[in-house]
């Protein structure tokens, strides 16, 4: 029965409605556009991601080349981005920062990519194997390179935008340095204790990190100080003596005639070689530089002059013949003893004494014989198994890293299956090996570790993260599937949807249609770069594709690269979703020996173009799927992403290349070689895939090891979990030691989560352990500045 | 049974890795046909018993010859580490095989268990009626949880409080409902099965990052476009909830 409603309250006013566009109080910043909309994409922030990830591209580039250096950059673009975009320009929105630090991040993280594999090229070319080859800004291999690593990288965005809703949406993965970016982008609506807890997260870091990366600075010793860096094994008692003679023959103004005339020969062939860069075609030059090359090879053979090294001599011979002073002679470079700054080593924490029967130290306490019990704290490491008395073929050494035990507390559960497989290879299956007679008996079971990482761990750890992958992949088809489709339907109106605001939103994703048209491209660009660098569509292939047309080959050997890209790219952001590790060197040592058996083991441009290619490619894949994370985790819109992301992809290589084409034209000027050992820019990772190359033309990859590998994850991905074939592929393929860092902090959430509830271990763990991976990001990037600053 | 899949499958990857390992280590106990030419990837054998001095017999990219066999066989040297894989050089394969059977009976134990645990606690739920949410119930208290947010912020005067309100509203969410709704994965795919949990998380996943989006526009005091996100949080839940 319909009854009358009651009579309204009297006197009470109603609320007023809200309104939504009243102008906030004076001096309070407003966080929306000129037309009221929310600030997201903006003109400032497009301009601060693109400005602030050339400076780092650039930097990093450069850092990577001299100490082997590099970094995503995301923390750090939001942390500056948070500074500039909301403190000083006092509008940044949270979204707003994050596209600054999504474009940021997106223009930087191409260099790691680039640097890993471009340099290695200029090293060939050094030792013979790829005579005559150059970079240079008008050199056709140059702009093919910079070609071939933009087509990378739009394909490596085209591709894993499709997977966004799988990895994102269904299976949650966790991506933790992306976790840790949310944190900081939110710290402003958190409170003031969640973002107290967030610094005190990062000056704990700090202080944490600051004894491990300090020592990176250094002066050059007094001699005064020589006994005491001995002492503390600073340097060697070698280095030491060396300091001192040198150190006569400054007082002395004068050096032995030997050194002296071995400065003069090295300065002499330098100046030959640049001579014959700019006419590789005379011969009479050829001549004369391959004579002095003999004659210096003979003078540095000699071992009364072996322990000086060439800028030692360079330095002694301008000094003598009045070109330069002789305190030039007390640098690094020339060997001068060098004095850290202060780190955990110097705590000097030693194992105790234990003689041997000739009354020297025992090979058990002292294994770098140097007749004192060794060192149980290094400056980034624990030898903890060395203290509890562990057998020594069961590292039980620990990373001091910050980072590592945040992304351990920040993957939780996920990462304790990396931590298990850690455990498995390096406590059972190592020590197992070695018991049974696997290892080279000049290996030491202490050995043992780093031999195995190199002769099989890493090897069957491959082949695990490929037969793993493949088997999620298989596993995912029903989710992959299903996400295609609803990005088919992006942009349309959803018929079955029930409400308009529904269908009239924004699409998620970026359409189908554009990133088919994207991607096809980019495989367009790429084909042209394989075309017309190197050896080019001319000549013939030596490899599996050796009977085809070359341009049939090169163009199957494109499309083999891209789908392979795709299936690497999977890979790499899998495991930085569930873990924050990333294999890209293992995938890129892969691409290179893949395409130098497709193509033939002489085609190294085309191998290490395509490598290259990869390597951006997987890199931008990672950073997307990392940044769509964050997005997702403070609210954006993932298209808007995806959009900025692709259309500044191409920016970030060429910044690499032009960057690396610079450094190597002034180390050509100073020193007639243009990277590498002999100049600054030693690419270390560059190196790496030079041994790998060399192990390709002369059979020493295990391919069958690969294999195998792929077999067993293959089937552990049959199990209940998909990627456990990723994860303990994952745990072979790292260093143990930071894997028993990170794993400290899988235990750690697991714990907490435990003792104080899953909501307060999220609640107050994620801020603070956001901390932990910034601190150490910022604080390593600072003193790399520093060292780098200094020469 | 889980208990027994999990150890079988950690005994088989060791069983497995083990026989991988030794591909590429053929014994010395073959027959010098099947060794003479081959190129050691490591060094073999050691000079001296001194345990710093580290000279091999042979060192690593020396091609083996009758007479560094002999040497290394007379230092009892066992396997040896070369560059080249041959089945017939690799007579542990059989280790390799029993791994991987190992691995492939661990892997189907584990799903039957996986499926007898999802049943028995389906069953059990069911039966005893324990005071759970289930999913549908976890959204339409979701769906509940963001109307109400939105009636209550008509009745707040002051532009701080309706803002710390959505701040702590959704904070809250996210700790409760959301959190709960994530952690029903595996009976929600047990139901519909994986495509039909991928279609749910479609508009799920929507609703969410348009909570989050709430939170960001409240935390940045652009009150308009929280209330917006709510609103279409609010419809995106509607749409989860058919699909479930």
């Amino acid at each position: 029965m319909a009854t009358t409603p009651p009579p309204p309250p009297a006197s009470t006013p109603p609320p007023p409605p809200i309104s939504h566009s009243a102008p906030p109080p004076a001096g309070r910043p407003r966080r929306v556009t000129a037309s009221g909309a929310y600030r997201e994409v903006t003109v400032s922030s497009i301009i601060f991601g693109i400005v602030v990830g050339a400076i780092m591209n650039a930097a990093i580039t450069y850092a990577g080349l001299k100490i082997g250096f590099t970094i995503v950059g995301s923390a750090i673009a939001a942390v500056l981005g948070f500074g500039v975009l909301r403190g000083l320009l006092r509008r940044g929105s949270i979204l707003e920062t994050n596209i600054g630090q999504t474009i940021a991040s997106a223009v930087n993280t191409t260099n790691a990519g680039v640097i890993f594999t471009v340099p290695v090229l200029l090293l060939l070319a050094q030792n013979g194997t790829l005579p005559g080859f150059e970079l240079r800004f008008d050199s056709l291999d140059f702009w093919m390179i910079t070609l071939a690593c933009i087509a990378g990288a739009l394909l490596g965005c085209v591709f894993i935008v499709p997977l966004r809703k799988q990895m994102l949406d269904i299976d949650r993965l966790r991506f933790p340095s992306a976790v840790a970016v949310a944190a900081i982008l939110k710290s402003p609506g958190a409170g003031a204790a969640k973002s107290i807890v967030l610094a005190v997260g990062i000056v704990v870091s700090m202080l944490i990190y600051l004894p491990v990366g300090l020592p990176a600075i250094k002066n050059p010793a007094r001699l005064d100080q020589l006994d005491s860096l001995v002492e503390r094994e600073r340097i060697t008692p070698a280095e030491a003596a060396l300091t001192r003679e040198v150190a006569g023959w400054i007082e002395a103004e004068n050096a032995p005639d030997a050194v002296i005339e071995r400065g003069r020969a090295t300065l002499a062939a330098r100046e030959a070689h640049v001579e014959l860069a700019a006419s590789p075609d005379d011969d009479s030059v050829q001549q004369r530089v391959e004579a002095m090359d003999a004659a210096l090879k003979a003078m540095t053979d000699d071992p009364a002059s072996r322990r000086y090294n060439a800028a030692l001599c360079i330095a002694a011979y301008e000094a003598s013949a009045g070109k330069g002073s002789w305190e030039r002679l007390r640098a690094p470079d020339t060997g001068w003893a060098m004095a850290p700054m202060w780190g955990y080593k110097d705590l000097g924490l030693r194992l105790g004494s234990k003689k041997a029967a000739d009354g020297k130290e025992s090979i058990a306490t002292d294994r770098d014989g140097n007749n004192r019990p060794d060192l149980v704290v290094v400056d980034d490491t624990i030898d903890a198994g060395r203290v509890l008395g562990l057998p020594d073929q069961m590292a039980f050494v620990f990373a001091i890293a910050p980072f590592a035990l945040g992304a351990g507390y920040l993957t939780g559960r996920a990462g304790l299956l990396v931590l298990a497989g850690g455990i498995l290879a390096y406590f059972l299956l190592n020590p197992l090996a070695f018991s049974l007679g696997y290892v080279p008996s000049t290996t030491r079971a202490d050995e043992v570790a780093g031999y195995a990482l190199g002769a099989f761990n890493r090897p069957l750890g491959i082949g695990l993260l490929l037969g793993g992958a493949m088997m999620g992949v298989i596993a995912s088809l029903p989710a992959i599937r299903e996400a295609i489709k609803s990005i088919g339907a992006a942009g349309k109106v959803a018929p079955n949807s029930r409400s308009t605001a529904v269908s009239n939103r924004t699409p998620d994703e970026m359409s189908l249609r554009s990133l088919l048209i994207i991607g096809g491209l980019a495989m367009v660009l790429l084909l042209v770069a394989t075309e017309f660098s190197g050896q080019g569509g001319a000549g013939t292939m030596t490899g599996w594709l050796g009977g085809l047309p070359v341009w049939l080959a090169r163009a199957l050997i494109v499309l083999i690269a891209a789908a392979w890209i795709w299936f690497a790219g999977i890979i790499i952001a899998q495991c930085t979703g569930m873990t924050d590790w990333s294999p890209i060197s293992g995938m890129a040592l892969l691409t290179v020996v893949l395409v130098m058996l497709l193509a033939g083991k002489e085609d190294v441009i085309s191998a290490v173009l395509l490598g290259a290619a990869l390597c951006v490619a997987i890199s931008c894949a990672s950073d997307m799927m990392a940044d769509l994370k964050t997005g997702y985790i403070v609210g954006g819109v993932p298209r808007r992403q995806q959009i900025l992301e692709i259309a500044t992809a191409a920016i970030g290589p060429v910044i690499t290349m032009s960057t690396i084409v610079l450094i190597a034209g002034v180390n050509m000027r100073q020193f007639g070689v243009p990277i590498g050992p002999g100049t600054p820019t030693v690419a270390p990772q560059a190196q790496a895939l030079q041994a790998v190359i060399t192990g390709v033309q002369g059979g020493e990859m295990p391919y069958t090891l690969y294999g195998l590998g792929a077999a067993l994850g293959a089937l552990l991905g049959l199990g209940a979990f998909a990627g456990l074939g990723v994860l303990v592929g994952l745990s072979m393929y790292l260093p143990f030691y930071y894997i028993l860092t990170y794993g400290i902090g899988c235990v750690a959430n697991m714990v907490v989560g435990k003792i104080k509830g899953r909501a307060w271990a999220e609640e107050w763990g994620v801020p603070f352990c956001a901390g932990l991976i910034v601190g150490e990001a910022i604080l390593a990037l600072v003193i790399n500045a520093i060292v780098l600053l200094r020469g | 049974m889980k208990l027994a899949a999990f150890l079988l499958i950690t005994i088989s990857l060791c069983v497995g890795v083990i026989g991988a390992i030794t591909a590429y280590l053929p014994p010395l106990s073959l027959p010098n046909e099947q060794l003479v030419g081959l190129t050691l990837n490591a060094a073999a054998g050691k000079a001296t018993i001194d345990p710093r001095d580290k000279a091999p017999i042979a060192p690593a990219r020396t091609e083996l010859t009758p007479e560094i066999l002999t040497s290394l066989r007379d230092q009892g040297v066992e396997r040896v580490r070369v560059k080249e894989f041959a089945l017939g050089r690799w007579p542990e394969w059989w280790v390799f095989v029993l791994g991987c059977v190992g691995l492939g009976v661990g892997a189907f134990l584990m799903r039957t268990a996986n499926r007898s645990i999802a049943a028995t606690r389906s069953a059990s739920a069911d039966a005893v009626g324990a005071p759970r949410l289930s999913p549908e119930q976890t959204l339409d208290a979701l769906h509940s949880e963001v109307d109400s947010l939105r009636s209550r912020l008509t009745t707040m005067a002051a532009e701080s409080d309706r803002l710390s309100t959505i701040l702590a509203e959704i904070s809250r969410m996210q700790q409760t409902h959301i959190a709960s709704f994530l952690a029903a994965r595996s009976e929600i795919t047990a139901r519909l099965g994986l495509g039909g949990y991928a279609r749910l998380m479609d508009a799920f996943a929507s609703a969410e990052r348009a909570i989050n989006r709430a939170w960001s526009a409240a935390a940045d005091e652009v009150e308009a476009e929280s209330l917006a996100s709510l609103d279409l949080a609010s419809e995106l839940l509607v749409e989860a909830r058919h699909r479930i």
